[in-house]
């Protein structure tokens, strides 16, 4: 199952991941700016739960995603919808509310491939220092839990 | 020349032919690399070999890593989640526009 998604450092400033859908763009979209959809599926590893998920599919729109390991116990996610052109493209601005992170961009692209969609992302950082940084943050920790029952979520 | 030093500490002069550039270029690469801290040097005899420094490349594999598991666990939900909605879809037409506005509403209420 993971042949089907890449993730990968580009240039030095950069994390570019793509990952194919059965689904066309159009739904695949959907499900990453209506809320009842987002909180379905953007929860990480198995036992977190988000108990916050605010979006929707406007230029302007306040992020504010938050998971929980345990009631009060995790962080919060906060960014800014920039650019929006449905089905296809959208800009936004993403920040962790974890030690050592800072501001990062990213570019959703939503490519039709048959009747699929092939997802692209690609998150900018400020600078190097910023990427390095990011990955040496609590971020991975704070979400790392046992992956035995990933298969468990297919159906 | 990264793939060449996977397999094993190399000279200049492989690493060069390797690389398919001028020795004095091979060197100035190895310099970037040793700056970086990805790559060390040690003496054997007349020549230099250099090697994987395997900790900041292992660490950086590692993060990679443990990433795309925590994306994964997500678009694997998303995948199901887009399958059930088409058997859903195909069954009875769901009031997203309804949903929508409410949640709408509660993120107005609760930004900040």
């Amino acid at each position: 199952m993971t042949s089907k998604l890449t993730a990968e450092l580009v240039g030095d400033t950069q994390l570019r991941v793509t990952r194919r859908f059965a689904a066309p763009p159009d739904r695949v979209f959907r499900a990453h700016f209506e809320p009842e959809l987002v909180k379905q599926w953007m929860l990480g590893p198995p036992g977190w739960t988000m108990p916050v998920c605010e979006i929707a599919p406007v230029v302007g729109a306040q992020l504010h995603f938050r998971w929980d390991k345990s009631p009060g116990e995790g962080f919060s996610m906060r960014g800014t919808i920039l650019e929006l052109d449905p089905p296809h493209r959208s800009l936004h601005s993403e920040f962790f509310e974890v030690p050592g992170a800072t501001e990062t961009i990213v570019e959703t692209r939503f490519v039709a491939e048959g009747t699929g969609t092939r997802l692209e992302l690609v998150v900018t950082y400020a600078s190097k220092e910023a990427r390095d940084a990011a990955m040496s943050t609590g971020m991975m920790d704070g979400m790392e839990s046992s992956y035995a029952r990933i298969d468990d979520l297919f159906v | 020349m990264l793939e060449a030093l996977r397999e094993g500490p190399q000279s200049v002069a492989t690493l060069s032919a390797v690389a398919g550039i001028a020795q004095p270029q091979t060197s100035k690469h190895l310099r970037v690399l040793r700056d970086a801290g990805l790559v060390g040097v040690t003496p054997d005899g007349q020549r230099r070999l250099y090697a994987l420094c395997a900790e900041p490349l292992r660490e950086l594999d590692e993060w990679l890593e443990r990433y795309r598991t925590v994306l994964e666990a997500n678009y694997a939900r998303l995948e199901a989640l887009l399958a059930r909605d088409d058997d859903d879809r195909n069954a009875s037409p769901t009031p997203q526009k309804k949903e929508r506005t409410r949640d709408l509403q509660a993120d107005s209420r609760t930004r900040r």
